[in-house]
């Protein structure tokens, strides 16, 4: 499963250990990092001391990120602007999003109230209590456990047929449609 | 106009004057605030024992002004999360959006973005802050704009649009304002 992992600048300083614990919990899952940026901006930010020169490649990488990604998890201890904007980015692609918040964090912030059937809000105590926070979170939106949104173009011929194969049999569109495919899987004894 | 005012209430108290002014240059060209908070906002702020805030309330409050605004003005001096949803939204609500601060912009996260609707401007004074947002206002005020308008069709309109778009050269849109704007000369 592809992960874009959020976080802000505070949060690589204070909580780098914590950061690579996700990160691994995310590898140990089989998620994959979309944008694998963590390691980079601690060495230049942080140990080197260096500032960002160009916020418009930041942009555009953490933009495609998100598209690519199939869930979003940020780490939201620390208020950041450019972490609000991609929190709002997925959830207006309807990307599930963890917000993970370490228990001391400040809760009087913004992003406490933002509620969404996307956004799955936890708190953590330590390292060893956000490992199972993620697993479950990843188990629950694997693409191979959960429906999946298809739209595709049908021309006017096709249209026709599925109205009227609708109005006779009672079923919707999809479900002729979904039964259609399911009989040419069974054809071919295709085995997922 | 109705224009959403956002600005970071983690540093309200370093913000308010210019809050104020942008609050009384938007108010006073005629235009109205999407959302009033500026009052209750710094009031939590320097009390002491104010009971913590309700943020679902708060999020839902800003979304539905973003909502109802034909612009957004941000004073993004001092950023956090509130600003950072809230552009993202407004922008993706396709509104003009404009961030003012007294930082310098090239420095901030937001610099980064990169979209047709989003202006980013750097003020000193709140002389500055007048000529600013005076200026978004005048561009974004609607009776100076197109608007984008959406319809449904049935077919029979369709097919006949279709039709008059491969006869005249025109595109579809064309020919409905004409039409329109013959039904307008018709009734003077």
């Amino acid at each position: 499963m592809k992960v874009h992992f959020i976080t802000a600048k505070p949060s690589l300083e204070n909580e780098i250990e914590v950061l690579r614990h996700i990160m691994r919990v995310i590898a140990d899952n089989d998620g994959t990092l979309v944008h694998d940026w963590i390691e980079d901006a601690y060495r230049n930010e942080i140990e080197a001391g260096k500032s960002v020169d160009d916020w418009t490649d930041i942009y555009k990488k953490n933009l495609s990120a998100i598209a690519q990604a199939d869930v979003i998890i940020a780490e939201t201890s620390y208020e950041n602007l450019g972490v609000g904007y991609q929190i709002a980015m997925a959830i207006q692609q309807k990307k599930p999003v963890l917000l993970l918040r370490h228990e001391a964090a400040d809760k009087e912030t913004f992003i406490v109230g933002v509620e969404d059937g996307w956004v799955q809000h936890s708190e953590y105590k330590d390292k060893a209590h956000v490992t199972p926070i993620i697993q479950q979170f990843l188990h629950e939106n694997d693409i191979k456990s959960k429906d999946m949104r298809f739209n595709f173009f049908i021309d006017r011929k096709i249209y026709n047929y599925l109205r009227w194969a609708a109005f006779k049999t009672g079923k919707t569109k999809a479900e002729i449609l979904r039964e259609l495919v399911q009989n040419e899987i069974d054809k071919q004894d295709f085995k997922p | 106009m109705i224009i959403h005012l956002i600005g970071s209430t983690n540093a309200i108290s370093e913000d308010i004057s210019y809050l104020h002014a942008i609050n009384s240059i938007i108010l006073n060209a005629g235009n109205t605030v999407a959302l009033d908070w500026l009052k209750v906002a710094h009031e939590r702020a320097v009390a002491h024992d104010t009971p913590p805030e309700n943020w679902a309330f708060t999020v839902d409050a800003n979304l539905e002004a973003i909502r109802r605004a034909d612009t957004v003005i941000i004073e993004g001096t001092h950023h956090d999360y509130l600003q950072g949803y809230q552009t993202a939204i407004a922008l993706e609500h396709k509104k003009p959006v404009l961030i003012i601060s007294r930082n310098p912009n090239a420095k901030s996260p937001y610099s980064g973005i990169r979209h047709r609707m989003l202006t980013i401007k750097e003020y000193k004074t709140e002389k500055d802050v007048s000529r600013i947002v005076e200026q978004f206002i005048q561009d974004n005020t609607v009776t100076t704009k197109d608007l984008r308008f959406n319809m449904f069709i049935d077919r029979p309109i369709h097919n006949y649009l279709r039709s008059m778009s491969y006869e005249t050269g025109k595109n579809k849109s064309e020919i409905i304002r004409d039409l329109i704007n013959r039904e307008i000369q018709k009734k003077d």
